[in-house]
């Protein structure tokens, strides 16, 4: 067991490092001088020389990174060209933004898809499995932002329930702030939803098949029995891992989503340093955008060998 | 009063294509610490017919027929009282071991459910109980095995497990559907010797379901052969492989394969089954029989007495215990 | 036509409800693209400040936007632009990651090692980010997003082909095939790609649409078609300003996305039902034990 920690952990790290690699490179070959793009076109040459030195943009690629990976170590993520104040405080701020509606999209999703999935497995072949399936039809074609929008225009608009976007900030009140990420997290969520409710849906109808199964019923389980004790567990193996898999695609949701509801959250920060050209703030936002999807997947994995016991006694 | 008793027993699975009559008018006995065995090729509706018994069809199947379990009729239970039966009073262990365990609950927590379910044990005594289950089925170090995972098991010993948890509730019936077809040859006759033992010891009935005539012919008291969804003979073991009446029961036969009988042809039965959608009218055999005439096409063969306790469906009786058929030694 | 045949048809159609659905609304976005570039109701392009943010009516159809464009016209052409998009998208994905994916299950070794290890990779990356990442880079614009959205096609087509090669090659006639001398580039182009074409084929369709999402997405978010050029993404984002006025506006380019996406996920949907016959099978074999 502690083997297979030991290695999924090495693979975490690994993962990490080739993010910072590739998110570096990446930004080596973005064409546009930092410099140029905080100066203007007119400065005189020598002051863009200098705010290079400043940045230390004439060092070679080399050196940047490591001064860059180590500065992350030491928690210090470097200075925004934009903002001007330290990266760690913009994302200290974004972050209690982003995380919290991440969080509840995620609850949302999970309840929704295992409810609908198991309903669906329950009545198939039945009116409530065909509801439920077209459904997840129409969650999967509808994009994202289109929701948002119809949701503002049901609840904010005509119904004048909720605000059309914006965030409180946490200082107002947990009620408001809450508020604030409700119909953002419920654009996010429908469409992951639609996708875990079939896989829920199909993975419970094939465990439904196992012989497993047809022993448990021979012993003298009731089915409701039978679903609770022996069903769900081994049907949602499959689950836990999409559902770690979704969380990639829930963070790259919130970029949209934010600019949807006009949230100052992590996803909007990246969208917006990209557009500037914040080099620092892009590199430093995307590492962790990316880090937090293999943590997720990490837990995901231990989580797994949790549930599967034959993944405890080998190094998988 | 008999233990079990099946009446007209019918099942039809509804299909894409139509209805699938797995099971046709089977009706047999089962008495008191008698052992039956039940014996036919793949699809002839042996396990259909323990599913039924059981009440644990696929939904949609239709069930006709009457069931009876020391006179009280089981087709007329509900569901919750149904499962008061199973696991309880009639039992099964299926044929394989490998998928019939769950693979994410130890064996100790799934031999006990059925005796908190049943016996209303709490944790402590059902493990107790438990313990001398696993002990009693052959599996030494019962301790190590109550919380060993399937997957930590050979097949043999999932199956060991398998007969515990039938037994746990002390049933009257067992049945055991191709126990050890899974299984290794070196496994297959311990695995027999145990079913056997703790059968006799508890004076339990059984009911052996095998497409091995050996297995059968060595073990049951009484056996009912199976074609095409139907009991095509019945009668004691010891009646019915010397005289074999029915054209099939004589085929299976012939075609075991004889140990030092030189290098001779297989004797096979021509023709195939029929599809279970698409059953001729009459007897379902007469398209493989040599014996058949035009009425064996045209109706369904009646159960007609061999000798006292044996009996055949077959228009033809007469013919086929006067000839032997493929050429059998008698 | 008879009674019966009409009858059997229509049996056909239900059990295939997923192909002749996605089908026909998939067709009928084509359609609508290829009809746009003869004639739309008005221009797509013209502005009409006198006549902006009227609700639909039967000269506007479907209303006007704040420039006094007819929002059915822009929604046609607008049909144009996603389905290119998909086309050279899809072909992106196509073109390199089924290559990638068929020379890893011919090489094998370290080949197939890293082809794998790159696709487990970008799946870190929120497709999206690379998206807007690439777009940021190289400049907003419809070739930038085509090129973005194609790249990151590129690991699932790798994956789902080296899966389907994968299981091609461990087949008896392949071994046959070896042994009697034929390379491996051969083998690959005679025997591989032929039988795992229906999963590309599936696999394409869906990505089709997870495109026609991508790029509505970017449109949306700026990055992608740029004015005028009429795209389905930026009409919401320049609908989402007049939310209060005129709500119609936010309704229609939505619902365009919504049936395109949906016609072509129950296209790829009917189709792998109709060319993987093991499903079939599957439901059958639960029974009869």
């Amino acid at each position: 067991m502690s083997v297979f920690i030991a290695k999924r952990f090495a693979t975490f790290v690994a993962t990490l490092f080739g993010a910072s690699v590739v998110v570096f490179l990446a930004l080596e070959i973005l064409p546009g001088d930092p410099a140029y793009a905080l100066l203007g076109a007119d400065a005189d040459p020598s002051a863009y020389e200098a705010l290079r030195r400043e940045l230390g943009l004439d060092k070679p690629a080399f050196d940047r990174y490591w001064s860059w990976m180590f500065g992350l170590l030491k928690g210090d993520f470097g200075i925004s060209y934009t903002y001007s104040v330290p990266v760690s405080e913009l994302l200290v701020d974004r972050l209690a933004l982003t995380i919290p509606l991440a969080v509840i999209a995620m609850v949302i999703t999970v309840v929704l898809a295992i409810g609908l999935g198991l309903y669906a497995a329950a009545h198939h072949n039945k009116v409530g499995d065909w509801g439920v399936m077209v459904f997840s039809q129409l969650g999967i074609a509808v994009p994202n932002f289109w929701f948002g929008i119809l949701l503002i225009l049901l609840f904010s608009v005509y119904l004048g329930w909720f605000s059309s976007g914006g965030f409180p900030g946490w200082d107002a009140g947990a009620w408001p702030a809450l508020k604030s990420l409700l119909l953002p997290a419920i654009a996010l969520a429908t469409v992951q939803a639609a996708i875990l409710t079939r896989v829920t849906r199909s993975s419970v109808l094939e465990t439904i098949r196992e012989d497993y199964v047809r022993t448990a019923r021979a012993k003298g389980l009731t089915r409701a029995a039978t679903l609770w004790r022996h069903v769900l567990r081994n049907a949602l193996i499959p689950v836990v891992t999409i559902m770690g898999l979704q969380f990639a695609n829930l963070l790259a949701g919130t970029i949209v989503i934010e600019n949807v509801f006009f949230l100052p959250g992590l996803g909007r920060l990246v969208f917006q340093a990209i557009a500037n050209r914040d080099l620092v703030v892009v590199k430093d936002v995307v590492l962790l955008l990316a880090a937090m999807v293999v943590i997720v997947n990490f837990i995901v994995d231990l989580a797994y060998a949790f549930i599967d016991p034959r993944l405890r006694a080998y190094d998988v | 009063m008999s233990v079990l008793e099946v009446d007209h027993l019918t099942v039809a699975l509804p299909l894409p294509d139509g209805a699938a009559h797995a099971v046709r008018n089977v009706s047999f006995r089962l008495e008191r610490g008698e052992t039956l065995g039940i014996v036919g090729e793949s699809g002839c509706g042996k396990s259909m017919t323990a599913l039924a018994l059981m009440r644990l069809l696929p939904d949609g199947a239709e069930l006709h027929g009457r069931i009876a379990l020391n006179g009280r009729n089981l087709r007329a239970l509900d569901e919750d009282a149904m499962c008061h039966v199973r696991g309880n009073a009639i039992a099964m262990v299926f044929q394989e071991p490998m998928t019939s365990l769950n693979p994410v609950h130890s064996i100790g927590k799934q031999v006990i459910e059925p005796l908190m379910l049943h016996l209303g044990l709490d944790r402590d005594e059902a493990k107790m109980e438990t313990l001398s289950l696993l002990e009693r089925v052959g599996l030494v170090d019962p301790r190590r095995f109550y919380s060993a995972y399937p997957h930590q098991l050979s097949g043999g010993q999932r199956q060991r497990a398998m007969i515990a948890m039938a037994l746990s509730c002390h049933p009257e019936v067992l049945i055991a559907d191709e126990p050890t077809t899974a299984l290794d040859v070196t496994v297959q006759g311990q695995i027999l010797d145990l079913i056997y033992d703790v059968v006799s010891e508890r004076q339990m009935s059984l009911i052996l379901i095998s497409h091995d005539l050996g297995v059968i012919a060595q073990t049951v008291d009484r056996v009912v052969v199976m074609y095409g969804g139907t009991v095509v003979e019945q009668g004691a073991t010891p009646d019915v492989f010397a005289t074999l009446a029915h054209p099939y029961t004589q085929g299976l036969f012939a075609a075991v394969p004889q140990l030092g009988a030189g290098r001779r042809r297989l004797r096979t039965i021509p023709g195939t089954v029929p599809e279970l959608i698409d059953l001729p009218k009459g007897c379902t055999f007469a398209g493989r029989c040599s014996l058949a005439r035009e009425s064996c096409h045209q109706q369904v063969p009646d159960m007609r007495t061999v000798s006292q306790g044996h009996t055949a469906a077959c228009l033809r009786l007469d013919a086929a215990l006067a000839t032997s058929t493929f050429g059998l030694r008698r | 036509m008879s009674a019966v045949q009409r009858t059997s048809m229509l049996l056909v159609a239900l059990r295939h409800r997923n192909l002749v659905l996605g089908g026909t609304l998939s067709a009928l976005v084509v359609l609508l693209a290829i009809l746009s570039l003869l004639w739309t109701p008005h221009s797509a392009y013209e502005l009409d400040i006198a006549n902006k943010l009227k609700p639909p009516s039967s000269i506007h159809w479907l209303g006007t936007d704040h420039f006094g464009r007819d929002v059915m016209s822009m929604i046609m052409v607008g049909a144009q632009n996603s389905l290119i998009v998909g086309f050279v998208a899809v072909g992106i994905g196509l073109a390199v990651g089924v290559v990638l994916g068929l020379w890893a299950s011919a090489q094998r070794g370290w080949v197939e090692e890293l082809v794998m290890r790159l696709s487990d990779f970008t799946f870190a990356f929120p497709a999206i980010l690379s998206a807007i990442m690439i777009t940021a880079i190289l400049g907003p614009g419809i070739v930038n997003s085509v090129l973005a959205i194609g790249i990151f096609n590129i690991p699932v087509f790798a994956r789902v082909t080296r899966g389907s090669a994968n299981a091609i090659w461990s087949r008896e006639f392949i071994l046959a095939a070896r042994a009697a001398g034929k390379g491996r580039i051969r083998i690959t182009l005679e025997h591989v790609l032929p039988n795992v074409l229906s999963v590309i084929i599936v696999q394409a369709t869906i990505f089709f649409a997870i495109a026609i999402l991508a790029e509505a997405a970017l449109s949306y978010l700026g990055l992608g078609t740029q004015p005028p050029q009429p795209s389905w993404g930026r009409m919401l984002n320049e609908a989402q300003t007049f939310l209060y006025l005129s709500p119609h506006l936010a309704l229609f380019p939505g619902l365009v996305i919504v049936i395109s996406v949906l016609g072509f996920n129950m296209l790829g949907d009917g189709l792998r039902d109709l060319l993987d016959p093991r499903l079939s099978r599957a439901r059958l074999s639960g029974y009869v034990r």
